[in-house]
């Protein structure tokens, strides 16, 4: 494998995850508001549902994925005639495979900071004439940023850590679906070990780098509402 | 014109809030009906759980399950078919716990209601001023007392130019000396922008200091509603069993007794000017109107008129009604020409006087009993 390869996998990933952050922050948002207001008792299965990605084995999702994603099934056939392109072995179909195995760890935390804040403020601003959109973006967004930056990181994480899932539907194409965790499972089995640590070590620090910034944030912001609650 | 156009031309200008409720909750069930004219300041008056936080908030759109019809100042803002939403009604509300946002400066929200207010008629500094604000503005909220805090809440409502200004127990969490200051504060606020308030309180003092007309609620109802004096003087037994009423009046300077401390004030329809009232020295102009109360355990009875008594306030009246309060407590009415006196006894005084309804008294007190914030 040459050092090319290794930046294109590297390049392969944070495309990867960078897209999947962001298309589940703009899904999982309204989704995890809608999940703090609901006030039913079918909650628990939208909850249980967003949380499967937590427990459910990659190759398991991955293996419905493709089914789903085959050009002779109803949604890769769909996909197909559309675009002319198939949907399991590309890039798009990791992304989507991606955004659902990242899911829950966009969607909890928010749904967690959402229904902490609670109704009062938001109540506060209706009566100042704020209508909801202006009251999401004005008292919303900014009472809960911490919890959007460690929803965003852990999602964008557990996204560069993902293996099982892009491994069923996205096969090992470089330049398309080869992230770095794959590469390095290429690299093991050729038995190449100098190029492998080299990889293992790039995610290994990436990812002790990121979860360190988050709880740092995290500290920082329990401190802040430690203060909050009690003046 | 015709009759009929006169009358909804005058129902569009007259300023009035039209009610109609019945939501239920698990524990109790609120039936409100109503209408009345915003002019002044209305208190709602009612034990803890009685539904008044309950109705203020369905006048301001915060509960969308109650069945209800509100119009206010002609304008529907909600019915069987339409519901306008809180931000669109005009209503400001003061809530108990101001709800300040703590991601704002003291200043930043202000500035929050004043933006999104389209006439703008108010101009910040004044209002900044009236609440007695300006050295706050670049306060970190979170940092603020409890006065504070609401004198924060009030002004960004204010800013927000409603129509109507709901308060559910704004000075609750306030020390009694605070509260006082804040009572006069609405009293000005009040006066200066005339603006309709609906001011919800369990304590009658607040409500006796401040509003002009009275609501009495209890378990989801309205048992009461009239002219503050009349209202409070006169409170329905299930209210006085919890909360004790004192008596409440609006008496005029007379003249100030500088070298004594004291004020000497008078009834306002004075039918026997034999009476002289003396309050402690107040800072009142002569001939200005005084909300005043007097707790019913300030006041004392006697059969014949004490002459040469070091209790200064002394003049006749005829019960007219006795009430146990407890074991052996009584609450005795005293009517003094057309204002009602409130007097808490014991049984035993009540017996040793043969008191009884129609029976003449001299009703005597301090003129410190006199009250007024």
């Amino acid at each position: 494998m040459s050092s090319n390869d290794a930046w294109l996998a590297l390049y392969t990933t944070l495309k990867l995850a960078g897209l999947t952050t962001v298309i589940l922050l703009l899904l999982g948002t309204p989704l995890a508001w809608y999940m703090s207001k609901l006030n039913s008792r079918y909650k628990v299965i939208l909850e249980a549902i967003v949380a499967l990605p937590l427990v459910l084995p990659p190759t398991v999702l991955g293996f419905y994925l493709l089914i789903l994603f085959s050009p002779t099934n109803g949604p890769g056939a769909w996909w197909k005639s559309i675009t002319g392109q198939s949907l399991a072995f590309s890039f798009t179909g990791i992304l989507i495979g991606s955004v659902i195995y990242s899911l829950p760890f966009v969607v909890q935390p928010l749904q967690k900071a959402f229904e902490q804040l609670g109704d009062s403020l938001l109540e506060a601003g209706a009566m100042l004439c704020a209508n909801s959109i202006d009251r999401f973006f004005t008292i919303v967004l900014p009472m809960t940023k911490a919890s959007f930056i460690t929803a965003a990181s852990l999602g964008f994480a557990h996204t560069v850590g993902e293996f099982g899932v892009v491994l069923m539907i996205g096969g090992n194409i470089p330049g398309e679906t080869r992230v770095l965790s794959i590469a390095l499972f290429d690299q093991v089995e050729a038995l190449n070990y100098a190029t492998a640590h080299w990889l293992a070590a790039l995610l290994l620090i990436g990812s002790m780098v990121l979860l360190a910034l988050i709880y740092l944030l995290n500290f920082n912001h329990e401190r802040n509402v430690k203060d909050r609650v009690a003046p | 014109m015709s009759m009929g156009i006169m009358k909804s031309l005058k129902d569009n200008f007259d300023k009035n809030l039209n009610v109609d409720i019945a939501l239920d909750f698990d524990h109790f069930n609120l039936r409100c009906q109503f209408r009345f004219d915003l002019e002044g300041i209305t208190g709602i008056l009612g034990h803890s759980g009685s539904g008044k936080t309950s109705l203020l908030r369905v006048i301001a759109g915060l509960n969308q399950d109650a069945k209800a019809d509100v119009i206010l100042n002609g304008r529907t803002l909600q019915n069987r078919n339409n519901f306008i939403k809180p931000e669109q009604r005009k209503i400001g509300f003061v809530f108990q716990d101001a709800r300040l946002f703590p991601h704002l400066t003291v200043l930043g929200n202000l500035n929050y209601a004043f933006k999104r207010c389209k006439p703008n008629h108010l101009d910040l500094e004044e209002i900044i001023h009236l609440t007695q604000i300006d050295a706050l503005l670049n306060r970190d909220v979170l940092k603020l007392s409890a006065g504070e805090k609401q004198r924060v809440a009030i002004a960004r409502a204010l800013l927000a130019e409603p129509e109507l200004l709901l308060m559910d127990e704004p000075l609750s969490n306030l020390d009694n000396r605070a509260r006082g200051n804040m009572v006069q504060l609405l009293r000005n606020i009040h006066q200066r922008l005339s603006l309709p308030i609906l001011y919800v309180s369990h304590n009658i003092i607040e409500i006796q200091q401040l509003s002009d007309d009275v609501m009495v609620m209890e378990n989801g109802r309205i048992i009461q509603h009239g002219h503050v004096h009349q209202v409070l003087n006169n409170l329905h037994e299930r209210i006085t069993s919890e909360i004790s009423s004192p008596t409440s009046l609006t008496l005029t300077v007379k003249q100030h007794l500088v070298n004594f401390g004291l004020t000497q004030l008078d009834f306002i329809a004075p039918h026997n000017n034999q009476v002289k009232l003396f309050a402690p020295l107040m800072n009142a102009s002569l001939g200005q109107a005084l909300r005043c109360y007097i707790l019913a355990d300030d006041l004392s009875l006697s059969l014949v008129k004490p002459e040469a008594s070091s209790i200064i306030n002394c003049f006749c009246g005829t019960v007219t009604q006795l009430h146990r309060l407890s074991r052996n407590g009584m609450m005795v009415k005293v009517q003094v020409m057309d204002h009602t006196f409130t007097i808490n006894t014991s049984r035993y005084a009540v017996e040793l006087l043969r008191l009884a309804h129609g029976t003449e008294v001299y009703i005597q007190f301090q003129a410190d009993a006199i009250r007024c914030f």
